[in-house]
């Protein structure tokens, strides 16, 4: 189920909201904690109902092994749990997730016959299994049981941040759950989650896939092997960056109002990362518990910054790579987690010089290069990315009409089909200014080429404009939160927006439901 | 502002924005973009060729395989009923198909529902037809139920009314060129007639326009490049009979029979290709679908539909549209079939049937 799915939004969360409310008013908190876990794990069970067993399976081991954790907090034999724990779970997801990948390269590096293991890999394990990592770790670090087991089983499980994130800490959702006023949601909370999630199936709905088919287009026209100009080569490359920025930024704030909605404060993930001005700012603005898990657990036990300016750099490396396999096993995407390395250890070595830049050079020196990572985590394959390179490059052509005089390049325009009532309609009217003899401003106006540059330039302008939801609505006033009628015209006009172009939505999965 | 305040505002302004756009939709309603008002004009021409008959009435309905599939001064002069053809295009839903029957047939005419495959596994409007019908059939939406109202909706696009609410100012402002705008019916009615006397002497202004129907509505094949595709005709498929014309057929039928009207169903010409194989699981499953959902109806099939392939010579210009030549063929397969069908339900002279 997906949370701009009609099946979600009219019914399954209608239900559990106010089963959940009904719930909070007389009965204990472990019943509505119950029932939060009964809706979240069928949500989960929705598409692929044996995928809760792995789920429910690795709640349940992970809970006996923090409990064995707690139980020899005293003895060297928590650590030894601790440790066994970690492995297990990065066994089970390294199985899952990178067997098949691992085959291939060993088949390829030494010319093996090796068959690749098939299976289904379970949704969203690669986000449970790093939260009860930090769990396990949390337990061992605080030497006490956190959770009971409902609450430990509803922390890993609650359906906002189940598949895609946030990777939640035990001491950002746990004591939330204890609190005597859960399950006891108030006015501001509903109206602030309802209001973030509306802001984030907007951004989805209306612009990530609208988004989505300039960069199909071009990427698909690479992987059949079709040359592309640069300029449609730039046109599909922004708009993926756009595509996904707007995809995670979608996701990520229906997860804090859905979680706001259950009166559950749900970590920030996402703080407007293309308005960051360096490499190192761009990570703690983008997947911001992703950063901070691999920060936490990866780059510091090995060492952080604390072993030489060598070892720094080379954990900086490390760490990134993993971060980049974490996504997906492609020998692309441990490329793109490499590239993001390299350019935090260069942005490292920039603060020494004390050079100042310009907001626009700092700008467009973060967002190029972290665009132009973007084609390895968008190829499906490396010799895809570098053809890629090579479109953008202009090895193709600037443009697909090069050499053509204008007025034949405005007569080879391709009409967007979709726009052609539109279109035809001023037409008719003899509304269209003439351009030039025969050709008007509507060739233009209504061309593919023209309307992609318009789709992803106004998408560029919202990411630099507009403000971030979450901080816009939580900025207090009076100790509430700061509910303004331009929120609420801008909601209803999303809501408007949706119903309209409802029957040709063409909505596709969120990016991060495939890591 | 406080949240109960910011609800209300979101409710307001939500309702605010509904009533533009319930507004812009009535203002786009009836309002035409080149070329598709033709089909406007082809319904007009229909429905004066459908006034004008008087008698017994064969009454044929479907896609345009079975505007281009029969020659109905063949059917009529072979069965002694009156014969018009209703049908043009396969995207209209079924509803509207049947709608044009009960607007014209009288007791103890005949109905024969040639309905094109996909027809009867269609679970949706197709955004032709709900942009089409905006245009030139307002009313249609309006009589549908709220369901389906909302149905439709889902398949209009948003585009079309924006192009559509151009047309209303371009029409109040004047700004509205000819060839935008349609013909009365009546200039219409009076062109077809010119036409089908030989007299008519202006332009045809598209390829399937109401001047390139005849008198008995079938289409008038003239020398269009000929574009033989191939296709499985929705029959290779594994999807099962939809809601919407299980119902839509089941009221339909329902009427006939307290009308004393006769209903048949027909098979479509179909060309050997291959696409299609009826000797297939998939086909021969499909096929069995749809005579069961027939035959619940208490509905006959005319024939079979190995009786009715072609070969793909016989295609005029689509994979559904038959040449001049083939449609008379094709009626002359369907003349037995239909005549001992006729005699086996009832009285086989309709000039007794008055």
């Amino acid at each position: 189920m997906l949370f701009f799915d009609p099946l979600f939004i009219f019914a399954f969360l209608p239900v559990v909201w106010l089963g959940f409310k009904a719930i909070g008013i007389r009965v204990p908190r472990s019943v509505s904690i119950a029932w939060l876990l009964l809706a979240s794990w069928v949500f989960y069970a929705w598409a692929y109902p044996v995928h809760l067993f792995w789920l429910i399976g690795s709640i349940f081991a992970n809970f006996l092994c923090s409990i064995a954790i707690q139980k020899n907090v005293d003895s060297p034999r928590a650590k030894q749990f601790l440790v066994g724990g970690i492995i297990l779970n990065l066994l089970i997801l390294g199985g899952f997730k990178y067997s098949g990948f691992a085959t291939e390269s060993l088949a390829t590096i030494f010319g093996l016959s090796l068959q690749p293991p098939s299976f289904l890999l379970p949704l969203a394990i690669s986000f449970f299994t790093f939260q009860q990592i930090s769990y396990l770790v949390t337990t061992y670090r605080e030497r006490r049981m956190i959770a009971r087991p409902l609450e430990y089983a509803l922390y890993v499980s609650f359906f906002p941040q189940l598949i895609a994130g946030p990777i939640v800490q035990p001491g950002e959702m746990i004591p939330q759950l204890q609190s005597k006023t859960f399950g006891k949601t108030n006015l501001n909370d509903i109206a602030l989650g309802l209001c973030l999630f509306i802001i984030g199936l907007g951004k989805k709905i209306l612009l990530a896939d609208n988004l989505a088919p300039i960069a199909d287009l071009a990427f698909g026209q690479i992987a059949q092997g079709d040359p592309i100009s640069a300029l449609t080569a730039w046109m599909g490359l922004l708009a993926f960056a756009l595509q996904i920025y707007f995809d995670f930024s979608a996701y990520s704030e229906m997860a804090l109002g859905l979680g706001l909605l259950f009166g559950i404060q749900l970590p920030e993930n996402f703080a407007s990362p293309y308005r960051a001005l360096s490499i190192i700012d761009f990570w703690r603005r983008w997947h911001i518990t992703l950063s901070s898990f691999f920060k936490n657990y990866l780059y510091i036990p090995l060492g952080g910054n604390r072993l030489g300016f060598l070892r720094r750099h080379s954990n900086i490396l490390i760490t990134m790579t993993i971060a980049g396999l974490w996504h997906g096993a492609n020998l692309t995407f441990i490329i793109w987690g490499f590239a993001q390395g390299l350019l935090l250890s260069i942005n490292h070595f920039w603060r020494f010089s004390r050079v100042q830049l310009p907001f626009e050079v700092s700008w467009l020196l973060t967002f190029v290069p972290v665009t132009l990572c973007w084609t390895f985590f968008r190829a499906e394959n490396l010799n895809e990315a570098l053809q890629y390179f090579s479109a953008l490059a202009g090895t193709h052509g600037w443009a697909s009409t090069d050499g053509l005089p204008f007025i034949e390049y405005l007569r080879s325009l391709d009409q967007t089909e979709a726009w052609n009532q539109v279109h035809y309609s001023i037409h008719y009217h003899g509304w269209y200014p003439k351009l030039i003899t025969g050709i008007h401003i509507g060739e233009l106006v209504f061309s593919k080429p023209f309307l992609s540059f318009i789709q992803v330039t106004t998408s560029l302008l919202v990411v630099l404009l507009f403000p971030r939801p979450f901080v816009w609505m939580r900025q207090p006033i009076n100790g509430n939160a700061r509910f303004t009628k331009k929120a609420a015209f801008l909601c209803s006009f999303i809501i408007t927006a949706i119903l309209i172009q409802s029957g040709t939505l063409q909505a596709t999965q969120f990016i991060y439901f495939r890591f | 502002m406080s949240a109960s305040k910011f609800l209300k505002w979101l409710s307001c302004s939500f309702a605010t924005f509904s009533a533009i756009v319930v507004a812009l939709f009535c203002l786009h309603l009836g309002q035409p973009w080149w070329p598709h008002h033709h089909n406007r004009e082809v319904r007009i021409a229909k429905h004066h060729i459908a006034e004008s008959v008087e008698g017994p009435t064969i009454w044929l309905q479907g896609g345009s395989s079975t505007w281009f599939g029969f020659d109905s001064e063949l059917l009529s002069s072979r069965t002694g009923y009156q014969v018009v053809n209703l049908a043009f295009n396969v995207t209209m839903p079924s509803e509207f198909c049947f709608d044009e029957i009960k607007r014209f047939a009288k007791p103890n005419d005949i109905v024969i529902l040639p309905l094109e495959n996909s027809m009867y596994f269609r679970d949706y409007y197709s955004n032709y037809a709900a942009n089409e019908l905006a245009i030139w059939a307002p009313d249609f939406f309006w009589d549908l139920t709220w369901k389906r109202k909302a149905m439709y909706l889902k398949y209009l696009s948003w585009r079309k009314v924006i192009a559509g609410v151009f047309a209303r100012f371009g029409q109040i402002t004047g700004s509205f060129k000819n060839q935008l705008k349609p013909l009365e019916p009546g200039q219409v009615v009076a062109n077809a007639k010119a036409h089908w006397n030989g007299d008519y002497q202006g332009d045809v202004p598209a390829y399937y326009n109401y001047l390139t129907i005849n008198r008995y509505g079938d289409f008038e094949h003239s020398n269009h490049a000929l574009w033989r595709g191939l296709h499985d005709y929705n029959l290779m498929g594994t999807r099962p009979i939809s809601e919407m014309t299980r119902e839509d057929l089941t009221q339909f039928v329902n009427w006939t029979r307290s009308n004393n009207i006769r209903v048949f169903m027909s098979w479509i010409p179909m060309a050997r290709n291959e696409k299609l194989n009826l000797d297939h699981p998939n086909a021969v499953a499909t096929i069995s679908r749809i005579r069961s959902f027939t035959d619940s109806l208490n509905l006959n099939f005319l024939g079979n539909p190995e009786d009715f392939l072609v070969e793909i010579e016989d295609l005029y210009d689509t994979s559904h549209h038959l040449t001049a030549e083939a449609a008379r063929r094709h009626t002359e397969t369907l003349i037995p079939i239909l005549n001992k069908a006729i005699a086996n339900t009832g009285d086989s002279n309709p000039s007794s049937s008055n």
